[in-house]
């Protein structure tokens, strides 16, 4: 027969509290065992850490254990190109983090702002991005991503003035007339991500031999850092084969997008890039027809690299033009 | 155990035909005569929802405590199904409990099996998640 009413309430007192104490283990597990597994076995199980985190927060007990697990895997789903799932848990995150906890807090907005960024939801990642910027005790290098979210944001919606007033504003905060040899290595990271947007303004106003110059030397300061973040090393690298393309330097520049390739995988990203565009370095000179269709890695990108033709693409072929 | 082809008509016929339906009352065998199982079937004279509670309550309270825990472990997994070693490092039970509190679950038929040979992905039924959410923790 069905329960009576006493057996279901019975039940309920009993299974909700065996089910909470077993999430409690499992978000203490998930985060114990994050760090002993390789990337491609997180990312195969992406999906149940997200039905984790769902399922843990029906029980606000458990918020500081989401919390922990929620801190411990991101940026990872949205390198995987899950910022629609993604971005759930980070409201979720902003909206339990303590706000003396200023420098997670900015690293969850910046967060929110890559979910918003590649989806062309631009004033969203805008508002993040100035969110970061009010905030005080923000790391430098949090602080020189939202202003690089501001500067793309401002491009891709045809505010060029304001993305180019931004620049001038920010130099001084990150260094930016400083060479790489002069920037304290504290300052390193930030001063990257700052001279990142600079590259695009010297590619777009023709300035190559600058932008290559100027590539060398990033890729040189990151390197003796010991490529911190392998993501930015691969946006560089992928940027200087673009530049090596341009002066018809197909060799190195075919070489330096298969380095590009493999920093992606190192930062967990399932993708390259749509704006990285290597499919047209690829097809050029006597190697490539067969070498990206034997590649898993390029071939899984290349269809995204050309059907997610972003506000980048047009700027980069003007150039390759 | 042995049932004939009438039998198991019968059964077919008082869940409605329903295969996620036969293939639960069908799991009952272990736990009592098919005769009892289409007869309790009957005396409860009830609607679908109905029918698919009666037959989770049912299996429900047949489970042992692991089973039960293991069966709720799959609420916080993903919903296309995961291997088993991923299952495995979520329960806190020892291997033994697991294994049996699987072969359990199997034997009721509460997983559902997709994936390939090499690498067999478990999960539950949509009705069976349902029936954890509202008749076990309450949910709705």
């Amino acid at each position: 027969m069905l329960p009576t009413s006493d057996q279901r309430t019975n039940t309920w007192l009993r299974w909700v509290d065996e089910h909470m104490q077993q999430l409690k283990w499992q978000l203490k597990q998930t985060v114990d065992l994050l760090g002993a597994t390789q990337p491609e076995e997180v990312f195969r199980h992406g999906r149940s850490y997200l039905t984790l985190l769902n399922e843990a927060q029906h029980y606000p007990i458990l918020t500081p254990s989401a919390l922990n697990l929620i801190a411990r895997l991101h940026p990872l789903p949205v390198r995987w190109g899950w910022g629609n799932l993604w971005e759930t848990q980070l409201l979720f995150a902003l909206k339990h983090t303590s706000a003396e906890n200023t420098a997670l807090r900015a690293e969850y907005y910046c967060g929110l702002a890559d979910v918003y960024l590649p989806v062309g939801r631009f004033e969203e990642a805008i508002r993040q991005a100035l969110i970061v910027r009010e905030l005080t005790g923000v790391p430098l290098v949090v602080l020189a991503r939202a202003v690089r979210t501001l500067f793309i944001c401002f491009r891709s919606t045809g505010r060029y003035t304001l993305a180019d007033e931004l620049m001038d504003n920010s130099r001084d905060q990150f260094l930016g007339s400083l060479s790489a040899d002069q920037v304290p290595l504290d300052t390193a990271q930030a001063w990257l991500i700052f001279n990142q947007s600079c590259l695009e303004q010297l590619r777009e106003q023709g300035k190559i031999d600058e932008g290559l110059a100027l590539l060398d030397q990033m890729i040189q300061l990151d390197q003796r850092q010991g490529s911190l973040n392998a993501l930015l090393t691969a946006d560089l690298v992928t940027q200087r084969s673009t530049l090596l393309w341009n002066r018809a330097r197909y060799s190195e520049s075919v070489a330096d997008l298969t380095s590009a390739i493999n920093y992606y995988q190192q930062g967990g990203a399932r993708s390259m890039p749509s704006r990285s565009n290597p499919i047209l370095v690829w097809f050029t000179g006597p190697w490539a027809n067969w070498t990206w269709r034997t590649n898993p890695y390029l071939a899984r990108f290349s269809t995204t690299a050309i059907l997610l033709q972003n506000n980048w693409s047009p700027m980069i072929l003007a150039i390759w033009g | 155990m042995r049932a004939t082809a009438q039998d198991f008509a019968e059964l077919s016929q008082v869940v409605g035909g329903i295969p996620l339906a036969i293939k639960l009352a069908a799991a009952q065998l272990s736990l009592r005569p098919l005769k009892q199982i289409v007869q309790n079937i009957r005396q409860a004279s009830m609607g679908t929802d109905k029918l698919y509670q009666y037959l989770y309550w049912q299996t429900w309270q047949a489970l042992h405590d692991p089973t039960q825990l293991l069966l709720l472990s799959f609420l916080s997994a993903d919903a296309e199904g995961e291997d088993i070693d991923f299952l495995r490092s979520m329960s806190s039970e020892t291997d033994e409990q697991f294994y049996e509190a699987l072969r359990e679950l199997d034997q009721f038929s509460l997983l559902e099996v997709s994936g390939d040979a090499a690498r067999p992905l478990y999960r539950l039924h949509r009705l069976t998640v349902t029936f954890l959410q509202t008749d076990i923790l309450n949910r709705w």
